[in-house]
């Protein structure tokens, strides 16, 4: 482990996902990821023709990373449809690991957007969607 | 005990480790969405300021979410902080300064700034509750403090509310008068220290620092070396350690054993190198302590006092120690053995002759406090 990598922290890891709304694929719609640990931060692409979109991991180092400061990074996913934002995916992510947001299992989700999010804790975080695990 | 209310481990951790989360919009969602039926947490985006029963408090050196409880926590309050990155900056700080609490005793005074910078909120919020009976303080780490000062300060200012407090991996506060009156005020039983045994910060600050409750017990919790060391000062490995431990009483311990004065004289006299370990540093501690007790008995000289002066805590005790090097032999034989242990801890050598000067004293004081605090700055490196 050298000193430098210690402090790179994964703020939000790849994400592969599948949107629908009543069933259809979302495609072509904008999807913005944010993420806030020192500062608010954010990505965003298109999905395609079938509703898929991927993004990849990000990390970030902070000037305080040796300090026993607690890592909380909240994080957001939102599909903007005629400009109006609907927030898909939200997640409190309190380990810099990649892919501690489902247990160490990279995201790969099927979002049905008409479905009322949930909270999951079973990933020992909180995570607020109407995602399932998996892409179909 | 109806009247008793307590939370459990695996509650109260819940809040120390997600008030972390209370920075924006999303974290606060996801707080109403675990939180929601027991505190109030209002339907509208809060982020910050003030609507109803809720307070969210954001500061430069700490943060805090002050609410009340319902339905099945209705008639509580709770007070949750998290300290900050700045606040990280100013405890690690080696001119450590005493400042004189809110409720006038000695300590650590990056933590008084960062209450103070809390405490118009805490007084509002406190001044309007209604139908009351128990406030609930609750924080991880340097908000884990942050909890104790609001829990003596709101005790001490509505003797009729029951406080309790619970802290996970917390440094030590203030000085021995503040941990003896904080457990006086609040009583031991209300007191809920959690820590693991491989956490670094609950050693910090040395010396004269200590932690409440004062007797009683506390609640350690054995942990493994991290793959990194002090992996274990992280909040979410004291939330799984509490869903593990699932009730207070199987990680109840009666507090350890002080050493035995003759221990302690044993291991000062002792020769050979000391490792840089948490379990020498207890010795040490206690050594210090120890040391500490036989000059103020000898002389009476007051380590710290009450007036403010520019001196630091380092200065103070290099200044004490080597008066008592002039009071006796007998009194010079300990500070020298104390000395010896210390630097041989940093690898300085003190060889019989060496001379106890106020400066060498203060040298092997903030090479070993460096050493702490260097190791207490690692618990934020990431185990990448």
């Amino acid at each position: 482990m050298s000193m430098f990598d210690a402090g790179k922290v994964c703020v939000f890891s790849a994400v592969q996902a599948k949107l629908s709304l009543n069933g259809k694929p979302l495609k072509n719609v904008k999807v913005t990821r944010e993420w806030h640990w020192k500062k608010k931060r954010s990505d965003e692409t298109v999905t395609d023709e079938n509703g898929y979109f991927s993004l990849p991991s990000v990390y970030e180092r902070s000037i305080s990373q040796y300090l026993p400061a607690e890592i909380a990074i909240s994080q957001k996913m939102s599909v903007w449809i005629n400009g109006e934002e609907t927030e898909f995916w939200i997640n409190a992510k309190d380990d810099g690991k990649e892919n501690s947001e489902y247990g160490g299992e990279p995201i790969a989700l099927s979002c049905e957007l008409s479905r009322e999010k949930v909270l999951i804790e079973k990933y020992g975080s909180l995570l607020l969607t109407m995602c399932k695990k998996g892409i179909e | 005990m109806m009247s008793d209310i307590e939370l459990d481990p695996v509650f109260s951790s819940g809040l120390a480790r997600w008030v972390y989360f209370i920075k924006d919009s999303a974290g606060m969602q996801l707080i109403r969405a675990k939180f929601g039926k027991s505190l109030v947490l209002d339907a509208k985006n809060v982020v910050s300021g003030t609507t109803g029963g809720l307070f969210i408090v954001k500061k430069s050196k700490a943060m805090a979410m002050l609410t009340l409880g319902q339905g099945e926590y209705k008639g509580q309050a709770f007070i949750l902080y998290t300290g900050t990155t700045d606040l990280y900056d100013t405890v690690t700080d080696l001119n450590t300064g005493i400042k004189t609490s809110h409720t006038g005793s000695p300590i650590h005074q990056g933590f008084y700034y960062a209450f103070d910078s809390t405490l118009m909120e805490l007084r509002q919020f406190v001044s309007r509750l209604q139908a009351v009976h128990t406030v609930h303080c609750v924080g991880h780490s340097l908000g884990g403090a942050l909890a104790a000062l609001a829990a003596d300060w709101v005790r001490k200012n509505n003797a009729s509310l029951r406080v309790k407090l619970y802290t996970f991996g917390s440094p030590r506060v203030g000085l021995e008068m503040f941990a003896k009156t904080s457990t006086t005020r609040l009583l031991a039983q209300n007191i809920y220290r959690v820590y693991h045994k491989t956490d670094p910060v609950p050693m910090v600050p040395t010396w004269p620092f200590f932690h409440a409750p004062t007797g009683g017990t506390d609640y350690l919790i054995h942990s493994p070396m991290g793959a990194i060391p002090w992996e274990y000062h992280r909040m979410r490995h004291y939330a799984e350690s509490a869903k593990k431990a699932g009730s207070w009483s199987t990680i109840q311990n009666n507090r350890p054993k002080t050493y035995l004065d003759s221990t302690v004289e044993q291991w000062l006299e002792s020769e050979g190198v000391v490792a840089f370990t948490a379990n020498s540093l207890e010795l040490v501690n206690a050594a210090l302590l120890y040391v500490i007790k036989k000059v103020l008995h000898a002389t009476g000289v007051v380590l710290v006092g009450a007036a403010a002066t520019t001196l630091t805590l380092l200065d103070r005790l290099a200044i004490f120690l080597a008066k008592a090097v002039e009071v006796s032999a007998e009194l010079s034989r300990w500070v020298y053995y104390l000395v010896r242990k210390m630097a041989s801890m940093v690898g300085i050598v003190v060889k019989e002759g060496t001379s106890l000067t106020v400066a060498f004293i203060r040298l092997v004081f903030t090479r070993l406090y460096e050493r702490v605090a260097n190791m207490v700055r690692q618990a934020g490196r990431d185990p990448q």
